[in-house]
């Protein structure tokens, strides 16, 4: 048999010289924010917001870890909620999911309806403050950042199209082969989708990073704010200090603060990610092959 | 006859039976699949589906201490609230056209780059652009602004480029420019969520068997006709979904992209173009801070969505019926 | 299998119904409890050693008063967001800041809605002292339908326009409150010589270019407006159609809009822009350092001191309009029960400590000597020492919002305050113009709800295009006007302006 010989053609180039300028396109305001970020706030008020910053200054990332435990804790409390959460997301949406997608299953259109319902029809803030303050009594405790959260009805619909991509034969000689439903699930379904489960993971984690509502509407001690909590409080007082400046400490900029909060925010995020989805996939194959 | 219709393993079922199962027989057969349901079940039931009964709030003057059954009822004045002013007419119709721009536009963009990634040999070039592509759905629209403030401003990026080639400066965020917003949006909206389309359709893809591919390949035909012949087609249902619940979506828009983009909050020079159903209402509900109007504008959306939704659900089943999914 | 799911969705029917029924409200109010919890409206400055100040406060109030207080910070970007979800949610609190400059959850509209307790009788009963320390006629003001429903925090009620300049500018162009006084300057005139000189004056506006911020539209420009004119929105927000003429004693309800003095407004506007002195952050005020001119509603004895406090720069303080006192004027800044507190009582009897004893005021306004101020010595105007309080930098405890918490005459003396500075706001008070509507508050109907959003809306973006300089600049300005009142009148705001108009005639007759 021939090898095929890979040469770089035409079309390659175009691909990447494509994928590249989509990349500068998405990466250039965050160019901006962190050259922002890194200069001094009379910069920024004469010169504007640029891509390189005409006067730097590292005051902005020293305000913004200056009380480096409250920031690690957030973190901490973060990543626990963000992990959790998705842990528990993953599952709970695949769980359902999978029954979703198998045609022997009696009861997929009323869950279908169900799902459906909870996508359309919102309740609102305040019946949902009540459940979970005065119901649950949850207020002030992590479980109101993770418990509400878990999956949502947009994920299901996507898992349930991802597990019905896999081809019915396999299921099929497995089920000859006398496993039980849930051995399909274990051994089939799980391993064989685990590029979408990952997807889904990375896409619940990020949710769960991204969520400071519920921080602001439940938690009320400094030990369980998060880390996108934090940030935006600490944007929130820069601005007052734009306002007032016997607010501030010091010598800070209110503007290159906020960038600043920012990018603590969501740049560690995105890089440990890029690195974690290989992971994620890894595991749940070795999970998988194992069981 | 029910009994003898070929069921999912394509064999006939043999099974003799009086036309309907019982109950129980049904529950033992499908009992594994409803154990797993249960937990999303009643997580649902609890968060999602209790709360919806005060939706009748959209029925009351709600006053909190009174409580749901407490408050009195107003029947639809909270609907007559907005609709009683002429402009909400000219926010949905942004509304929707503003949505089937970023749809129309958006979702085919999404899916080539998908198409395209997918060809890309470098799994760690692959990885690399995605999580670039993924930075900006991170960053809020309130910090964006910045951004955009500093490309489009009088003396921002755009304008010092156009005065170098000795053009005279546009005034962006003047109401004479109102028309160009959606387009400048629909920039900005592809900007923000095109990563996380991108990973949803890419992720499908890699469930596409490579023989199929390969069999194209050997049979001469060149990579757009691989991809359009053979990849898209297997992208078929996610398309269909995704597009489905964007539909459901319509009447609903991103706050934070048409109120702090455009400097509603602090001019309103383009709310012609800019102003959606969401932004007017927030307009309506500053100097009135009232549950029971959010309630009812939020009903509507709803109920909305709920027809688009269903209406575009059946014309893909006309289209496809494998892909719809009710 | 129907029947399977029939029973399912009967059984979530009824958990549902249940679940409602139970939330039905409570009959009667909340029992007493140990601490009362206080919603707390802050500045925005960093509260994070919020604790230290509420341990300090707890161990005064559990041995004079044998309770405890539960204090609850919210900053002014969340404050009606969260204190809305509070009111909506019947969630336990006690007592919250409240007056009507919250637009949308307004001491009023609050009122009106039963939200507040009635405090008619409880007020001389439990905080005797902080009751007779405004006059009856004051606190008119803070009644709804007759009854009172909040404290009013007393600072300056009788508001005029206030104008700083930077006290260099104000020397090098000759301009003192005598002149303005004997030659009927505006504030309008003023500003435009403040401006020229600084746009020619090469130090400060390099290039003829004036840096942004330097002149600064403080606080809502309706206040200037209003405050200016000696106009009175009848207890509503000023955007809102429907003001009379109080300076002149009108009881005439007329639309602000197409009155002289907007016109007045745009022109002013307009000619700010055009001429370069200011640019398009205008409406969010800011204090910068750049600034050398503000004009703000409220001329305040001690502004200049706030302002040297803030940035470092010597101003002087101009004052135009006749001082008025409002409904609004007096009721921007109140302190409020929930009206299903079972604490009530405790409320009052800590705002009656919070009244006598100023060290404990202090404590919660600004924070504890040492950490959060410092006192120092200067000399004032007149020759004689005085102390001050100086804000420590590095504190971690600046709530910024002293006049919300209770009388501001009992914030400890500020740098360049007057020693008597007491005395004169407390003196302007009481010997302003009242207004002819002064004690009415005009109250929304539902059915107008919806014309008085839309009519504030219209204005907003009005306002919103003047002051950012987007505005149409081919229109004139009587076509500006023009257009501005047709399309309020298009959402109402006639029946808007009669409705007002009715419901003070009903109140002047009594």
């Amino acid at each position: 048999m021939t090898k095929k010989i890979r040469r770089i053609s035409a079309f390659d180039c175009f691909n990447v010289l494509w994928m590249v300028l989509f990349a500068v396109f998405c990466f250039v305001p965050l160019m901006i924010m962190i050259s922002g970020s890194l200069s001094t706030d009379s910069a920024i008020q004469n010169f504007g917001y640029t891509l390189f910053p005409k006067e730097w200054s590292l005051t902005s990332y020293g305000v913004v870890f200056s009380d480096s435990i409250v920031i690690f804790r957030a973190y901490g409390v973060s990543i626990l909620v963000a992990a959790t959460g998705t842990v528990l997301s993953v599952l709970l949406t695949a769980m359902i999911a999978f029954p979703l997608s198998r045609s022997d299953f009696k009861f997929k259109n009323p869950i279908t309806i169900l799902i459906l319902i909870t996508m359309l029809f919102s309740p609102g803030l305040v019946p949902t403050y009540i459940l979970i303050t005065q119901y649950l009594q949850w207020r002030d405790s992590l479980l109101a950042l993770i418990i509400p959260g878990i999956g949502g009805s947009f994920y299901i619909i996507l898992m349930r199209t991802f597990f019905g991509d896999i081809p019915k034969e396999i299921s099929d000689s497995a089920k000859i082969d006398g496993s039980s439903n849930f051995g399909i699930f274990l051994k089939i379904v799980l391993p064989l989708s685990s590029p979408a489960l990952a997807t889904c993971a990375v896409l619940f984690a990020l949710n769960y990073w991204n969520d400071w509502y519920s921080s602001f509407l439940y938690i009320e001690s400094r030990e369980l704010w998060s880390v996108q909590y934090l940030m935006i409080k600490l944007a929130n007082e820069a601005q007052a200090w734009k306002m007032n400046a016997s607010l501030s400490s010091g010598t800070e900029s209110a503007d290159s603060v906020v960038m600043a909060t920012c990018i603590v925010g969501s740049v560690p995020v995105m890089i440990v990610f890029m690195f974690l989805q290989k992971y994620i996939v890894k595991g749940l194959m070795v999970g998988a092959v194992k069981g | 006859m029910k009994n003898l219709k070929a069921n999912s393993e394509g064999m006939i079922d043999l099974k003799v039976s009086n036309g309907k199962k019982s109950a129980k027989q049904v529950i033992k057969d499908n009992w594994e699949y409803l154990l797993m349901c249960l937990p999303m079940v009643i997580k649902i039931i609890v968060f999602s589906v209790v709360p919806l009964l005060w939706l009748l709030m959209a029925f009351q003057d709600y006053t909190g201490y009174l409580g749901l059954f407490g408050s009195p009822w107003v029947g639809f004045e909270n609907f007559k609230y907005f609709f009683k002013n002429g402009q909400i007419w000219r926010a949905i119709g942004n509304t929707l056209g503003l949505n089937l721009l970023f749809i129309g536009v958006g979702t085919p963009m999404t899916i080539a780059m998908a198409l395209f990634m997918f060809e890309m040999k470098s799994r760690f070039a692959t990885k690399l652009f995605q999580t670039i592509y993924f930075f900006p759905y991170l960053i809020s629209w309130v910090i964006v602004q910045y951004c955009t403030d500093a490309i489009l401003a009088d003396n921002g990026l755009i304008n010092s480029i156009i005065q170098a080639f000795g053009g005279t400066p546009v005034e962006f965020f003047a109401t004479r420019s109102a028309g160009l917003w959606p387009i400048i949006l629909l920039f900005c909206n592809i900007w923000k969520n095109t990563g996380y389309s991108l990973i949803m359709y890419y992720s499908a893809l890699q469930s596409l068997d490579s023989s199929l591919v390969e069999a194209a390949e050997l049979d001469g035909a060149g990579k757009i006709k691989v991809m359009w012949h053979v990849s898209l087609p297997h992208l078929k249902r996610i398309i269909a979904i995704l597009l489905i619940m964007s539909m459901g979506g319509i009447f609903r828009s991103d706050f934070g992209l048409f109120w702090f983009i455009p400097q509603n909050d602090i001019s309103g020079a383009l709310l012609s173009t800019t102003e959606t159903l969401d932004t007017f209402v927030y307009q309506m509900s500053i100097i009135n801070f009232n549950y029971s109007t959010g309630t009812a504008i939020s009903l509507v959306q709803s109920v909305v969505g709920t027809a688009t939704l269903l209406i575009t659900n059946y014309i893909v089943k006309i289209i496809d019926r494998e892909s719809a999914y009710i | 299998m129907k029947k399977i799911v029939s029973f399912i969705v009967a059984a979530v029917a009824a958990l549902t119904c249940i679940v409602g029924a139970a939330g039905c409200g409570r009959k009667g109010l909340r029992p007493p409890s140990d601490t009362i919890r206080y919603i707390v409206y802050s500045g925005g400055g960093s509260l994070d050693e919020s604790d230290r100040i509420k341990e300090e406060v707890n161990k005064r109030t559990k041995a004079e008063l044998g309770f405890g207080v539960d204090f609850e910070y919210l900053g002014y970007d969340d404050y009606t967001n969260k204190l809305g979800l509070y009111f909506g949610s019947d969630e336990n609190f006690d007592m919250c800041f409240t007056g009507s400059i919250l637009s949308g959850l307004s001491y009023s509209d609050r009122a009106a809605g039963g939200y507040f307790m009635d405090i008619t009788d409880l007020l001389p009963e439990y905080a005797p002292n902080l009751w007779a320390s405004m006059d009856a006629e004051i606190w008119e003001a803070a009644r709804v339908n007759g009854r009172i429903y909040g404290v009013i925090n007393e600072q300056i009620f009788a508001r005029s326009v206030g104008l700083c300049i930077d006290k260099q500018i104000a020397a090098a162009i000759e301009l003192t409150q005598e002149n303005i006084d004997n030659e009927g300057l505006t504030y309008r005139e003023c500003i435009n010589r403040a401006m020229e000189y600084i746009k020619n004056e090469p130090s400060i506006s390099p290039g003829g270019r004036v840096p942004s911020t330097t002149l600064v539209i403080g606080e809502a420009w309706s206040d200037i407006f209003m405050q200016n004119y000696a106009l009175d929105s009848l207890g509503a927000d000023a955007l809102i159609p429907g003001i009379i003429e109080a300076g002149e004693d009108k009881t005439e309800v007329i639309n602000q809009y197409s009155s002289k003095y907007f016109r007045e407004f745009v022109e002013f506007c307009r000619e700010m822009h055009e001429k370069g002195y200011i640019a398009k952050e205008q409406a969010s005020s800011p204090i910068t350092a750049n600034q050398r001119v503000r004009i703000t509603g409220t001329y305040k004895p001690g502004a200049e001191a706030e302002l040297y406090n803030a940035i470092g720069r010597e101003f002087v303080q101009f004052r135009f309009g006749t001082p008025l006192l409002t409904t609004y004027n007096v009721t921007t800044s109140m302190t409020g029960i929930n009206s299903q507190s079972g604490n009530a009582d405790k409320c009052l009897k800590f705002m009656e400590l919070m009244y006598k004893d100023k060290s404990f005021y202090n404590l919660v306004a600004i924070g504890q000597e040492g950490i959060d101020y410092d006192w120092k010595d200067a000399i004032d105007d007149l020759g004689n020492d005085y102390r001050y309080i100086s804000y420590v930098k590095e504190s971690k405890y600046k709530l910024n919002t002293d006049w919300s918490v209770g009388t501001e005459f009992n914030v400890y003396r500020k740098y360049l305050q007057n020693a008597t500075v007491v005395e004169d706001t407390k003196e302007l008070n009481s010997t302003s113009k009242i207004s002819s509507a002064y004690g009415f508050t005009f109250l929304y109907t539902i059915e107008l709800s919806s014309d008085i959003s839309s009519c504030y809306r219209v204005a907003d973006t009005q306002i919103k295009l003047l002051l950012s300089g987007n505005y149409d600049k081919t229109k004139t300005t009587d076509k500006i006007i023009e257009d501005l009142v047709a399309e309020l009148n298009r959402n109402g705001a006639s029946r808007i302006i009669s409705a007002k108009q009715t419901q003070l005639n009903a109140f002047l007759e009594k």
